[in-house]
């Protein structure tokens, strides 16, 4: 699986407006919603806060990785952004995250669901490519760099 | 799954570093393994060290060793050569030689039971 099939230049951005998970969480959803019109901010917003009830999908890496099954697309797609500051994330075992791979796809691939979200968390494994993605400087760098860190892996 | 005609492989990874696990089975996952058996194992090594005295005195030969796991997994012969990549990059995680051995073996037939 490979990431460039799923992610896209104008779902990438680097942010400095750190705030709290929830309102980090909103805004993304209504960034994604701005650029995927089909998708419903409030929908995919309340989507992600139900799934993060469920255990938060922080990463001690400081990676988090909220994802969403709903309506408004047919195929998974990733907006990602690097969080200058970081961000607390409501999880107990990780203090802040600074990278968001937000993951959102249709109910009827959830196979591709699941092989996508093992897809980012081998590449949110590995230390030395999280700081090559944390030192991007524009949205464009880190889709730039995604792309390189996604040929790394087999 | 598939049509009869394809061909289907049993891979099997003797894993010496149980800490790898996590790694292989997400890796599973983004090649499109869509699964796999896993069991607890010793190798001949730890049996030796720990329950065979008489070896006692060449224990080192054998190295240390915490275990090991055992994977199991029937799948299209196509995703034999990115497991064995996948195991690769994995193992060198830890830069230990034998921390992960991995083999195919043909299988005759596979079914999954009908639904």
């Amino acid at each position: 699986m490979k990431l460039s099939e799923h992610i896209r230049p104008d779902l990438v951005w680097v942010l400095d407006t750190p705030g709290s998970r929830d309102a980090l969480l909103r805004e993304l959803s209504g960034r994604v919603s701005g650029a995927v019109t089909s998708i419903d901010a409030e929908a995919l917003y309340k989507s992600l806060l139900e799934r993060e009830a469920k255990g938060p999908t922080a990463t001690p890496e400081g990676v988090a990785l909220p994802h969403a099954m709903m309506t408004g697309t047919e195929e998974n797609f990733i907006a990602v952004a690097l969080v200058r500051g970081g961000c607390e994330f409501q999880s107990p075992r990780v203090k802040k995250i600074d990278l968001v791979f937000m993951l959102v796809g249709p109910q009827d691939k959830a196979w591709q669901h699941i092989r996508v979200l093992a897809r980012l968390a081998r590449i949110c494994h590995d230390p030395t490519g999280l700081e090559r993605l944390r030192a991007a400087d524009s949205g464009e760098d880190l889709f730039k760099r995604l792309l390189e860190e996604d040929a790394r892996h087999v | 799954m598939s049509d009869s005609s394809e061909r289907f492989t049993l891979f099997v990874i003797i894993l010496n570093q149980p800490d790898l696990l996590d790694d292989v089975l997400t890796g599973f996952l983004d090649i499109g393994v869509q699964g796999a058996t896993v069991l607890e194992s010793r190798g001949m090594g730890q049996i030796i060290r720990q329950e065979m005295p008489i070896f006692a005195g060449l224990a080192g030969m054998f190295g240390e060793n915490t275990g090991s796991r055992m994977i199991f997994s029937v799948m299209p012969e196509g995703l034999a050569e990115s497991v064995f990549k996948l195991v690769d990059e994995v193992a060198q995680q830890v830069n230990s030689p034998g921390a992960a051995v991995c083999f195919t073996l043909p299988v005759d037939q596979f079914r999954l039971p009908k639904r």
